[in-house]
């Protein structure tokens, strides 16, 4: 579904994501973990056409998007939840969903049956519903679009549980139907209940990889690495 | 009582015209954040174009076709050459005030070439040649004309950017254009058609205003004299903002040659002054 090989891209001088590769498969849940500033943001934009690839190439489902622009990866099934919600505020829930939604995505009634509140709030604008249905609505849009592979950029920054647990029912639902995941996250334990198989990326590229299976057999060994290795990138950027 | 009514009617069909003039300004603004001075050049053009055009053709038809035409030809043909993939253009006002220049200088110099600098106006349609009286007061029909068109170009704008998808998309764009982009929307698209409608109401604005002020050399400066108080007094990027501020431009203007006539201008500038002081961001703070 997705192929990501020798991906390389970054802000200015800066290079941020230096020589990636990653594959996520139909029905795959791939949590990508990692400490601030290891790149998983930049990956993201990247991914999704949002900030140019410098080098290497992105392939969705089986065709080279790596210049390809946003709204055209979109058009092949890619779609984003991005970190800090960016809904379209001056629209209200109706209209933003009318505004993503594709014949293939999902319709106001099954983004009811998981977040309700969206339904209740269908006339309000963005700007004036709360963080969490902020948050719902961000994921709401994306799913309207009907998602192929969905991009979800520290989705459970900010959420109540309770709109985690829905976050989770969505995830299932997308597996089932064989869709990708690319969960992006810090909390490494929400990352562990969904994840088919985890990553961690630190400076710029994947650290380790192992099965979901193997991580949730021994989470603290997973954090232990985290918390190890975030400590010798500080001390070679130190040096 | 008749004398007031009369120069309130005519401030408001002059307000009228600079408002289809600024709504092309501000949609342009609203969008693209691109602070688009041609408009002045572009009034010029568009108004000797009907001219020629109903001259060589006697319709009315042909010359606010060609006038709307051709300016959205001109906006979407500006966005591409000039204002796509630039995002540097986007960001900075600057340039972007010495492209619009450069581009007044163009269409006047080409204006002059081909009409030697003459003064010409459109004649008025029979239908609206008249005048009314009310109350004591003579207005001409194509005033009421004015005033009618630019309600209808308020109420099109309204229903164009709240009820339909062109204008969520649009809004969204304003919003936040790279999640527009995420969710499927080519915004290049929608910026050059933003561009495109801007540039055709300032066709409108030069097909209306031909039979109104006319067309003759300095008039591109002039338009742009009465409508950047406009943008300021409504507030950059605000289409209802615009509205309530060409009605007061005009109906201050038209007080002012009527009661005053070398403080006219003035009390246009006075106007401005006083929501700087008092609202710096204009009077309609969001687009």
């Amino acid at each position: 579904m997705l192929q990501v090989r020798e991906l390389r891209s970054g802000y200015g001088s800066i290079e941020i994501v230096r020589g990636l590769d990653l594959d996520v498969a139909a029905g795959e849940v791939v949590a990508l973990v990692g400490r601030n500033g290891a790149g998983k943001s930049t990956l993201v934009n990247t991914l999704m056409g949002l900030l140019p690839a410098r080098a290497g190439s992105v392939e969705l489902a089986g065709r080279d998007v790596t210049k390809a622009a946003a709204h055209a990866r979109n058009g092949l099934g890619l779609a984003v939840v991005p970190q800090g919600r960016r809904v379209f505020g001056s629209l209200t829930v109706d209209q933003t969903l009318s505004l993503a939604r594709r014949p293939r995505g999902w319709d106001l009634e099954r983004v009811a049956s998981v977040f309700p509140r969206l339904a209740e709030r269908r006339n309000t604008r963005a700007r004036s519903l709360s963080g969490g249905e902020q948050s719902a609505l961000a994921m709401a849009r994306a799913l309207a679009t009907g998602p192929t592979l969905l991009l979800l950029d520290e989705p459970s920054e900010g959420m109540s549980p309770h709109v985690l647990r829905a976050l989770t029912k969505v995830i299932g639902e997308l597996r089932a139907e064989g869709a990708g995941v690319l969960l992006v996250e810090q909390n490494l334990s929400f990352a562990l209940t969904v994840a088919d198989r985890v990553l961690v990326m630190a400076r710029g590229h994947i650290d380790v990889s192992v099965t979901g299976d193997q991580a949730r057999a021994d989470p603290e060994a997973l954090s232990r690495h985290l918390v190890l290795k975030a400590t010798r990138d500080q001390q070679e950027e130190r040096k | 009582m008749g004398q007031w009514l009369a120069v309130t009617v005519n401030g408001l069909a002059f307000g009228m015209l600079l408002f289809i003039l600024a709504s092309g300004l501000t949609l342009i603004f609203g969008l693209a954040r691109y602070v688009n001075l041609a408009h002045g050049g572009v009034y010029l053009f568009t108004a000797y174009l009907a001219i020629e055009t109903y001259t060589r053709t006697g319709s009315y038809w042909a010359a606010a076709g060609m006038a709307l035409g051709s300016a959205a030809a001109l906006g979407a043909l500006l966005y591409a050459l000039f204002v796509r993939g630039r995002a540097w253009l986007r960001a900075n006002p600057l340039p972007q005030v010495l492209l619009s220049f450069g581009i007044i200088y163009v269409i006047s110099d080409l204006m002059q070439a081909r009409y030697h600098g003459l003064a010409q106006s459109l004649p008025l349609p029979d239908l609206v040649s008249g005048s009314v009286t009310v109350a004591g007061a003579t207005v001409t029909e194509y005033r009421i004309v004015l005033v009618v068109a630019g309600i209808l170009v308020a109420v099109f704008l309204w229903l164009l950017l709240s009820r339909t998808s062109f204008g969520s998309a649009v809004r969204a764009g304003v919003d936040d254009h790279e999640m527009l982009s995420a969710i499927g929307r080519n915004p290049e698209l929608l910026f050059a058609s933003v561009f495109a409608i801007g540039f055709a109401l300032i066709g409108l604005s030069g097909l209306l205003g031909s039979a109104f002020i006319g067309a003759s050399p300095g008039v591109e400066y002039t338009i742009i004299l009465y409508t950047l108080p406009i943008i300021v007094i409504g507030g950059m990027g605000s289409l209802q903002g615009a509205f309530i501020a060409s009605i007061l431009v005009g109906i201050g203007d038209s007080i002012g040659k009527a009661y005053f006539p070398q403080l006219s201008l003035f009390l246009i500038f006075a106007i401005v002054v006083l929501t700087l002081a008092f609202r710096p961001e204009g009077l309609m703070r969001n687009a």
